[in-house]
């Protein structure tokens, strides 16, 4: 019998209850009746995935027969270098200024760029200095995976 | 700070008596006169005079000096205290008057400048707990400055507050009258947030040792907090 090859479309346009009978009595995947469906098909993706890509247009010269051009669609699972195939990396980084905090994604951004993309979400003022992993980081520094930020509010002056 | 036969003796120093240390002062020596195992004597310390203005967020039963006044109260509640009125407010010149090797300070005050001035008079102390608290209209924050045998255990008031350590405002005794009455508008609440804080840093620092969240936020809008571990070096 000829192996089975899923995209990741195909799967997506699924239930995911049928992708759960699927994995239970045809493509022999324990273990995923109480899984979410972004992990069922994590999971079918990594045993029948087809290349994680999906052509849907191709522009050929009529003169020559040659490929000219080509549009696609690509999708991929970020990988830690020492993850299993398929684990999610986390990209979210703890972000703080006075009380108010969250988990953005903004790993790969400066200091500077973060400060601009939520300067109203946590009220972080234009002169604020950002924190890094608890110390003074430049405003060019690029946050990575792991990483916390806190940009300083100003003391509370009155009592 | 002392211990004898169990009983630990804690000297204290309240600086300011307005919004936040009027609500303070009271909560905490509930808690020290009714704490067997504590022996506490208070110094209350401002210049001010309370007034009909402050009665929407500050407790007293009459006009008058704070310190004075509010010394008169405490005594006729709390008979295991020992208190002492410092009707002044702080300055660089009587700050040594004031605060002494091993007091545990609440530093209550409405401007940077006396922060800044009690914080540098700290760091040349060889023990000393000193817990700062100060709010906007609705949100605020808590620092608490420890030092032990001559060193720094968390950082200083000016640290991570550049307007702090720099500040921008003056003293209450450099304003004039018309500087001194138009004060921002403050929300009782709020203090009482402060005030609140202040009391969880005394705890962790003074009964339990425990320094590692030298500063906490609040803001009663989103009615979150959230302390932070300081770096001191």
């Amino acid at each position: 019998m000829a192996r089975k090859k899923f995209t990741r479309e195909q799967l997506e346009a699924k239930r995911s209850k049928d992708l759960k009978t699927m994995c239970a009595y045809e493509l022999e995947i324990p273990g995923m009746s109480k899984k979410r469906k972004e992990e069922v098909i994590t999971a079918i993706l990594s045993k029948y995935g087809a290349a994680g890509t999906t052509a849907s247009k191709a522009t050929v010269s009529k003169e020559s027969g040659k490929l000219t051009g080509m549009e696609f669609t690509a999708q991929s699972t970020l990988t830690k270098p020492g993850n299993a195939f398929g684990q999610r990396t986390t990209t979210t980084i703890h972000v703080s200024c006075g009380a108010s905090s969250g988990n953005f994604p903004v790993a790969g951004r400066t200091v500077k760029q973060v400060g601009e993309f939520l300067r109203e979400v946590l009220n972080v003022d234009q002169l604020s200095t950002g924190l890094v992993n608890g110390r003074e980081s430049g405003a060019d520094y690029i946050l990575k995976e792991g990483d916390t930020l806190e940009f300083l509010k100003p003391a509370g002056k009155k009592g | 700070m002392n211990t004898d036969d169990n009983v630990m003796y804690t000297n204290i120093v309240v600086i300011g008596l307005g919004g936040i240390g009027s609500i303070l002062i009271e909560r905490l020596c509930r808690f020290l006169n009714y704490s067997n195992d504590l022996k506490a004597s208070i110094i209350l310390v401002d210049g001010d005079e309370y007034e009909p203005k402050n009665y929407e967020r500050q407790e007293f039963l009459q006009i008058g000096n704070k310190a004075e006044v509010k010394e008169i109260e405490l005594m006729t509640k709390y008979s295991r205290i020992d208190f002492d009125a410092f009707p002044t407010f702080i300055n660089e010149a009587n700050t040594e008057t004031v605060i002494k090797e091993g007091n545990v300070v609440f530093l209550c005050v409405d401007n940077h400048k006396t922060r800044m001035i009690v914080s540098n008079y700290c760091k040349n102390l060889q023990n000393v707990i000193l817990i700062s608290g100060g709010n906007e209209f609705t949100d605020g924050n808590v620092q608490t400055y420890v030092r032990k045998d001559g060193k720094d255990l968390t950082p200083d008031l000016c640290k991570y507050h550049p307007e702090i350590a720099s500040p921008d405002d003056k003293l209450p005794e450099e304003m004039s009258c018309e500087e001194l009455s138009a004060s921002d508008p403050q929300l009782y609440f709020t203090n009482l947030g402060a005030a609140t804080l202040m009391c969880w840093a005394f705890y962790n620092s003074v009964i339990k040792e425990n320094y590692e969240r030298s500063e906490t936020y609040f803001d009663i809008l989103t009615m979150n907090t959230n302390s932070k571990i300081r770096v001191v070096g």
